[in-house]
């Protein structure tokens, strides 16, 4: 299985309202769905939808509610918006995929992680896992 | 037995044949993953573990409901839908994996279809290929400026497929510039360059990712620009940048191919390759900047920058590809009026302040005042007295009396001139034979293009005596704020 090393789009205006909304989480981790289409090799983010994180033990970790991802899978299969991919935020930690991170992995979909402080989003990067090598890899953000 | 349908997520259809549902016959839910994963391993790795438990970044939902909610295995009536849902999970950590950033040269490129076509006479070279292609394809190189230089190297690295094209470049494009600077055309006259350059390599090749830094690149922001790119490509015009660019590289360990030109003649060569020199290698200060005249001062060949871009750009594939001989540790200096090719053997100088044993530069500096320009934004020199083009003006409505010098070239007279205010051509060139024509009891006021060139020759006027003012901003400042209908160039 191989990797797609798409382009992620995402206009200004959506991004600008991702990472607000995805720093109001902070000190805890946020996390939500990027939902948009696919055109040749740029995935195209058209919107995001927060879901509740699940994982309530400990704040530096995060789980998409499952439910929320059922009923947007099944909407896409309805002819909805494509599930692109995730974003999650590091509280105070660089915008890399952690081992946590790389460890409960599925490929294919695009994992966005913002680093975030006190003051509000710092930097967003996108990353992809290779299967086979099971490493993430970094793919370019184009924001339009 | 039910039969039932098993919705399928993107990340696992590669191991059904693409397929987004799969139908199976069973009576409970767990029956129907094992009928789902009995004849196929691989996505059975990726559902249960070892002991056949459901791996727990994978729900499978019957209908509505979460299997792991419900106190038992469901009974499955005819017609049901299973969906098996990713479970997304992650967090931080203090310690981030290793790789990735720099695990650019790990990722797995293919090329599409439409690339194995439009490369194909690249795929024929067996020094290129499909694997060079594809390091093409996966390779980052960043150009500094957008101009004459910058324009063939960006044309053919785009057509070339290079994946990820930076350009850092703050002008706006102006019809001196058409001349010789391809990438942009009349059209585009009163844009940023970045801008018209991002349109034409779409243009040529919507592939090619296109990062653009509007801004003039400086020790403030250069390692940070410059960091994580794999060449980086010289196409800038003055020697602070050179510099700058060449220190900030040797810091960051990025080679550089480096390309200049003045009038006919142009120098191309890689520096910072492996054991090869750099900049600073060969020419270890820059010039005394009166004898370092900009295109816009001393003008050039509009073919030249096609010439040596080209070849920078050949360079650069060759680096990428690994391919060749790299024009490192050599420099070719290149004469289009007599068509001629020299090399010069250059060596790395183990006393280099930046790349040697004991480098002392070992952080960016100021490189405007390590090569002496004093400039500010008009062009003018620093630390003679000036005029601006508004006093000028009343000096001319009262009817003042003082000599006005224009010391430009005759062509450049022809194209606009102060001859109606009472200016008189003296071509810098034949100045020092006309000093002694010049009355010394009358105040003169010298001008130029842009204010550079008459700071010089009121230097000189004002060290025989004489009291010289400059014209700031030089004859363009006029054409802007006095006379808008003056043609300018």
């Amino acid at each position: 299985m191989s990797v797609t090393r798409a382009r992620l789009e995402i206009g200004s205006k959506i991004c600008a309202d991702l990472l607000a909304s995805a720093a109001q989480g902070y000190p805890g981790e946020a996390c939500g769905m990027l939902l948009g289409r696919i055109e040749g090799n740029r995935r195209v983010v058209e919107g995001f939808r927060p879901v509740q994180n699940r994982w309530s033990e400990r704040d530096d970790r995060y789980l998409v509610d499952p439910e929320s991802l059922r009923r947007a899978l099944a909407a896409e299969e309805e002819g909805g918006p494509r599930v692109l991919g995730f974003y999650h935020t590091h509280p105070d930690a660089p915008p890399s995929p952690s081992e946590t991170d790389r460890e409960l992995a599925w490929p294919w979909y695009y994992y966005v992680i913002i680093r975030v402080a006190a003051g509000g989003p710092e930097e967003t990067r996108a990353w992809e896992l290779n299967p086979d090598s099971g490493r993430f890899e970094e793919r370019s953000i184009r924001y339009t | 037995m039910a039969r039932v349908s098993i919705r399928i997520p993107t990340p696992l259809r590669p191991f059904v044949n693409g397929r987004s549902s799969v139908d199976v016959e069973a009576q409970t839910a767990r029956e129907a993953l094992t009928r789902l994963t009995e004849s196929n391993e691989r996505l059975r790795a990726q559902l249960v573990d070892d002991d056949g438990e459901l791996r727990n970044f994978v729900n499978i939902y019957v209908g509505t409901s979460n299997l792991r909610d419900l106190p038992e295995d469901p009974v499955l009536e005819e017609g049901a839908e299973l969906s098996i849902i990713p479970s997304i999970a992650g967090g931080r950590a203090s310690e981030v994996t290793e790789a990735v950033g720099s695990s650019v040269e790990a990722e797995q490129v293919g090329l599409t279809t439409a690339e194995l076509r439009r490369y194909s006479r690249h795929l024929l070279i067996p020094e290129v290929g499909v694997e060079g292609q594809e390091r093409l394809k996966r390779a980052r190189v960043l150009l500094v400026g957008a101009g004459g230089l910058g324009s063939p190297i960006a044309l053919y690295l785009t057509a070339a497929g290079v994946g990820t094209i930076g350009m850092v470049d703050h002008d706006v494009v102006d019809f001196t510039n058409l001349q010789r600077q391809i990438l942009h055309d009349t059209s585009s006259v009163g844009t940023a360059k970045l801008e018209s350059a991002r349109a034409r390599l779409h243009a040529i090749n919507p592939d090619v990712d296109v990062e653009t830094f509007e801004t003039r690149l400086d020790s403030g922001n250069a390692l940070e620009i410059m960091q994580g790119w794999e060449v980086v490509v010289d196409g800038s015009d003055n020697f602070p940048t050179r510099y700058l660019v060449n220190d900030a590289a040797v810091l960051l360990g990025i080679p550089t191919v480096y390309g200049a030109i003045f009038r006919f003649e142009g120098q191309v060569s890689v520096f910072g390759a492996e054991n090869g020199p750099c900049y600073r290698c060969l020419f270890r200060e820059p010039p005394p900047a009166e004898l370092a005249p900009s295109c816009a001062d001393a003008g050039v060949f509009g073919v030249l920058p096609g010439i040596v871009g080209t070849i920078q750009a050949t360079e650069t594939i060759k680096l990428i590809l690994g391919q060749g001989r790299p024009l490192s540790g050599r420099i070719l200096l290149i004469d289009a009026l007599q068509m001629q090719f020299r090399e010069l053997s250059i060596h790395a100088d183990p006393s280099c302040p930046v790349c040697g044993e004991n480098p002392t530069i070992t952080e960016l500096i100021d490189y405007e005042e390590f090569c002496g320009v004093n400039v500010d934004r008009d062009g003018s020199a620093e630390g003679v007295p000036e005029i601006e083009v508004t006093q000028l003006q009343r000096w001319l409505d009262e009817g003042r009396d003082f000599q006005l010098i224009d010391v430009r070239e005759p062509y450049e007279w022809q194209i606009c001139n102060l001859e109606p205010q009472g200016a008189r051509l003296t071509p810098l060139g034949v100045f020092p034979t006309v000093v002694g024509e010049l009355d010394p009891a009358t105040p003169l006021v010298v001008y130029c293009r842009s204010g550079a060139r008459s700071a010089l020759a009121v230097e000189k006027l004002r060290e025989a005596g004489l009291d010289a003012i400059n014209l700031k901003g030089g004859i363009l400042a006029w054409a802007e704020e006095v006379d808008e209908s003056m043609p300018t160039y």
